[in-house]
């Protein structure tokens, strides 16, 4: 019976039905089943399956980014339940993302966020336009293990530079590693502004997240 | 191409997409432009009528005349005037035989000298940003560099700006207060795409109108993220997103110049990343162009476009049906025409001289057939008879030169070609940069006076 959900649960993450997903984490909790039991034996066994599918090159991007829409509205429902319950939820990392002050291109950054729920991270994506004051104000907040910069624009990748020294200015700076990412962007640019990662491409960031995080 | 019918059906989901969904405005001043004018404001998001629109076109010219340094480097844009040519603008990388690195200074000249010695390139593109200047001197150097070193028109970064102000002040320094008065600046305003203008954007859009310089609103939707994936709905989204800037521009100053714009493509599906050499590429651009003229704009659109890092069969293929589908079109004004690498990322000189080849073959290709007694040439085949050779004609002979064009293509036979060092094109190339650059020097037609202000304004 429980397993009969549990596979649903799974299924909507592969479909990316996000309601369908929201629905069945309500329905299992109103069967009393534990909220990591559904999280776990329900939408991570989805959204694995959706991460092997996109390796493989079996999904594209709009599969795996509605994969990770679904698991999210799924933990959204769970999260009450889940912060009460004295296990906690295993996560690969807890990370922070957003494209820095002045550029509002954000394709890419959503995309890196995507990959990084779907590999089991607990995103908070900040959108577009993010000044250096609400990035350290939401590290402060939320304590995250990464912060992901991105720019589009040659003329704001100094913005991914002045966050991260406004990290060091408020003494964060050692809690949380720093990746940067964007057209524009290098590895030297990376090392330049003392950034601890980098990648070119969303899958690229995924492998360095998990390394940053110590979560391979 | 596509039919009349479906640019009709684009151009009316577009209208309904202003009309229902709406187009994001940043900037505050914009905003309240479009409000001022009957459109509905619904926080940022100005809902644009037909009417509004249709207002717009009336009052937007069909063609004008950019202002050159000197009368004969005025260059006409015009549904009925040949199409303008401009270099690669705004790449972040530079890419040579040494590989990917950052744009220096000594780039920045690079690329002023062969635009300013293209036989086909009339505009500078926005400028590589030299990162071994400072970023408080850098626009300012830049455009001492472009100045200087070539008499050709310059697209200008129009964002941030600060950038903009400086351009602004080199047209005064170069043509004096009332420089504005004709149409001389040549920049490029982007859409945020879905449907959106960017708080920069939209400041720069309406100085430049304010001031009656051209304004150029291009969008680069990105098929399957940044617009749908099917291109009817890619292009209805851009042609929306390029006529929202229309509105903006005639209301500001109506009669403003303005030029459609769109180098909307696809993105993979396996990676977001925008794809320049997509086959999909090529029909967007067509139709970009057909859109444009449907609504009585000149446009610009293609470009010698590429996703390859090299100057490769890749590199080559995409960028010559890229630069024929905007031909083939009748595009107005061609940006990217020359230079560009890894899909807008990367500037190549030896991809610049290699373009601009492959431009000047494109433009004999384009040339209209000529059907008359002298290109029928009767009397020719009959002197010469059935099995005869044209060679002897007096015919051939005062056309032999028609056939002989500039070009980097190897059309030597196998053995001279394998003698020579079996040279690729990309060597070619850049022995041919070489050879540019040694030839080259720098206009001397600035007056002493402006070239000491100029020096000062920038340089200090």
């Amino acid at each position: 019976m429980a397993d009969d959900i549990y596979a649903k649960m799974a299924q909507s993450v592969i479909d990316g039905e996000a309601e369908e997903a929201a629905a069945l984490a309500a329905e299992g909790l109103r069967q009393g089943l534990s909220p990591t039991d559904i999280l776990d034996k329900g939408f991570v066994k989805g959204i694995e399956e959706v991460g092997d599918l996109f390796g493989r090159g079996e999904f594209f991007l709009p599969e795996l980014v509605q994969g990770a829409e679904a698991m999210k509205a799924a933990v959204a429902v769970l999260r009450p339940e889940l912060d009460k319950s004295a296990e906690g939820r295993k996560v690969a990392g807890k990370a922070i993302a957003g494209t820095v002050a002045g550029d509002i291109h954000e394709i890419g950054k959503t995309i890196v966020c995507s990959m990084l729920s779907a590999a089991g991270f607990e995103v908070t994506d900040l959108g577009p336009d993010v000044s250096v004051e609400t990035f350290i104000e939401k590290v402060k907040e939320l304590k995250p293990d990464l912060l992901l910069l991105s720019a589009l624009l040659t003329t704001t990748m100094p913005n991914q530079q002045k966050t991260i020294q406004a990290l060091k200015d408020a003494g964060l700076r050692e809690q949380v590693k720093v990746m940067i990412g964007g057209a524009p962007t290098t590895r030297a640019w990376a090392d330049e502004i003392g950034a601890d990662g980098y990648a070119e491409d969303a899958i690229e960031a995924v492998a360095a997240a998990k390394q940053l995080v110590g979560a391979e | 191409m596509v039919g009349a019918e479906e640019v009709q059906q684009i151009h009316e989901a577009a209208l309904r997409l202003l009309d229902e969904v709406g187009f994001s405005v940043l900037d505050a001043e914009a905003q309240g432009i479009f409000a001022a004018h009957g459109a509905r404001l619904d926080d940022h998001r100005v809902h644009l009528s037909a009417e509004l629109v249709g207002e717009a076109l009336a009052t937007a010219p069909a063609g004008y005349t950019v202002a050159g340094r000197r009368p004969e480097l005025d260059l006409h844009v015009g549904l009925d005037a040949p199409p303008v040519f401009g270099g690669a603008s705004s790449p972040a990388f530079v890419i040579d035989t040494s590989g990917r690195r950052q744009p220096t200074l000594d780039d920045v000249r690079t690329a002023v000298a062969l635009v300013q010695m293209s036989p086909n390139i009339a505009v500078h593109g926005v400028s590589l940003s030299p990162q071994d200047v400072s970023v408080e001197r850098r626009a300012r150097v830049v455009l001492h560099t472009h100045v200087v070193g070539s008499d050709k028109a310059c697209a200008v970064s129009v964002t941030p700006p600060s950038e903009l102000e400086a351009a602004l002040r080199v047209e005064e320094i170069l043509y004096g207060s009332d420089w504005h008065a004709h149409p001389r600046l040549w920049s490029i305003i982007n859409t945020t795409s879905p449907l959106q203008l960017s708080a920069e954007a939209g400041q720069a859009l309406v100085r430049l109108a304010r001031l009656g310089q051209p304004v150029c609103v291009a969008a680069c939707a990105m098929g399957g993220t940044t617009a749908p994936a099917t291109l009817a709905g890619l292009l209805a989204v851009q042609h929306a997103e390029v006529l929202a800037g229309l509105v903006l521009t005639q209301l500001v100053r109506p009669g403003c110049p303005f030029l459609y714009g769109g180098t909307s493509s696809v993105s993979s599906m396996r990676s977001g990343a925008l794809l320049m050499g997509a086959p999909e590429y090529w029909p967007l651009t067509e139709a970009t162009v057909q859109l444009g003229h449907h609504v009585g704009l000149p446009v610009r659109a293609g470009g010698a476009l590429t996703d390859a890092h090299a100057v490769d069969y890749q590199a080559g293929a995409e960028s010559a049906l890229g630069l024929a589908a905007a031909l083939r079109a009748g595009a107005q004004f061609i940006l990217h025409a020359a230079g560009i690498l890894s899909s807008f990322n990367a500037y190549s000189p030896a991809k610049f001289v290699a373009d601009d080849g492959l431009l000047g073959a494109l433009l004999v290709a384009q040339r209209p057939l000529v059907v008359s007694d002298e290109t029928l040439a009767r009397d020719a085949v009959a002197a010469a008879g059935p099995g005869g050779t044209l060679l002897t004609q007096a015919h051939t002979r005062q056309h032999a030169r028609d056939l002989e064009h500039p070009t980097l293509m190897n059309h030597e036979p196998y053995e001279t070609w394998h003698a020579l060092g079996r040279h690729d094109l990309a060597v070619v190339a850049t022995e041919r940069v070489t050879d540019i650059l040694d030839r080259y020097s720098p206009p001397d037609d600035l007056d002493s006076v402006t070239r000491r202000q100029l020096d000062r304004y920038c340089l200090t």
